[in-house]
């Protein structure tokens, strides 16, 4: 996982940081957005290289953003790797245990790479997952925003 | 370091089973020197790689080994490094794996990993493709075995290795209890080679 991210990450490639960003998409991507794309696929005949596999991937990060790297916690993880007829391969981290999440991610990133089926894909799955992760975030954030205190008023009473 | 799906093969397609079964046949082939094994191995490997060799690599890799390959085979290291997450030897004796596609492509077993006096199971293992492989119970050609797990006269018949190949071997079993085990294969079959086994002409 650390290999993808970081070749991709220092990477200058358009293309490859596109395929970076629609992998985190598809490593959030909800269930029943995945199937929803998945039913009006028909049947695509594909052959494992990885076949899916649970595993701990643990999670790095740094105090404020800006602070020294530290353990967080692991996190469950289901990666798989798989080949289009065509000859593509895709690959999916997901978040979870499900191995069919993991399947249906690693089909979208193979579809992405064929300039043939990419178009499809992103209009019926990878924007989709986008808008719903980002009104999710949304949410969340106003949610919080909600609970805020404002210290200040407290302070001025005092006074 | 990254590495170029598009020219990976499947590997096997059960990994638990399959690895489990070639494990089983690697440990009696060790306890039975001599002995031809045939595995079986589905895998979709790189060229040049023999089947009974890659079932045992893609059985015995894993994250905390490394695989050194003859210069004919370095193709196959990022299939290796896909399926197994073994690293790759920069030195033959970095190396605990080492596969070779011919006897004169294999370092001299001296400079390979041996162990050490307390812990001797870490020196390499090396696997050495020959060209034939042919097992004989009581008729007298090619390398006599002698030795534990060898209980009855027994000849072993290969191509490939000469007499280059036994003077390092009764190097190698001179260093017990350090020293390298080998495993013999040609296409599908394998014959184990541990370190205790005497090899004669």
């Amino acid at each position: 996982m650390t290999v993808l991210q970081d070749s991709y990450s220092r990477s200058t490639d358009g293309d490859e940081r596109e395929r970076a960003r629609c992998l985190g998409l598809l490593a959030r991507a909800p269930a029943e957005l995945l199937e929803a794309w998945a039913a009006g696929l028909g049947a695509t005949e594909f052959e494992w290289l990885r076949q899916p596999e649970q595993g701990l991937v643990m999670v790095q990060a740094r105090a404020g953003g800006t602070g020294e790297r530290f353990n967080f916690g692991e996190m469950t993880v289901t990666r798989c790797v798989l080949r289009l007829r065509s000859g593509r391969t895709g690959v999916a981290y997901v978040q979870g245990r499900s191995k069919r999440r993991a399947e249906l991610a690693a089909l979208a990133d193979a579809m992405l790479q064929d300039p043939e089926l990419a178009e499809a894909v992103r209009n019926g799955l990878i924007a989709p997952v986008a808008a719903h992760l980002a009104s999710e975030s949304e949410r969340s954030a106003r949610k919080a925003q909600a609970t805020k205190v404002e210290f200040f008023t407290l302070a001025h009473e005092d006074d | 370091m990254s590495l170029d799906l598009d020219s990976i093969g499947a590997g096997f397609r059960l990994p638990a089973l399959a690895s489990q079964q070639v494990f089983r046949q690697a440990l009696d082939a060790m306890a039975h020197p001599g002995r031809i094994i045939e595995v079986p191995c589905e895998a979709d490997l790189p060229d040049g790689v023999a089947p009974a060799a890659g079932a045992l690599l893609l059985s015995l890799l894993d994250t905390d080994t490394s695989l050194w390959l003859s210069a004919g085979l370095e193709h196959a290291s990022d299939y290796f490094r896909f399926h197994t997450g073994c690293t790759s030897a920069r030195s033959p004796s970095e190396g605990s794996f080492l596969l070779a596609d011919s006897a004169q492509a294999l370092p001299r077993l001296e400079t390979l990993a041996q162990g050490s006096a307390e812990y001797p199971d870490r020196s390499a293992s090396v696997i050495l493709q020959v060209s034939h492989l042919q097992s004989r119970a009581g008729h007298a050609c090619g390398w006599r075995l002698a030795g534990p797990g060898v209980l009855h006269e027994l000849w072993l018949e290969v191509d490939g290795p000469g007499a280059d190949f036994l003077e390092q071997w009764a190097c190698n079993a001179a260093r017990f209890p350090r020293g390298v085990d080998v495993f013999l294969v040609c296409g599908r079959q394998m014959v184990g080679l541990p370190r205790t086994t005497r090899l004669g002409g």
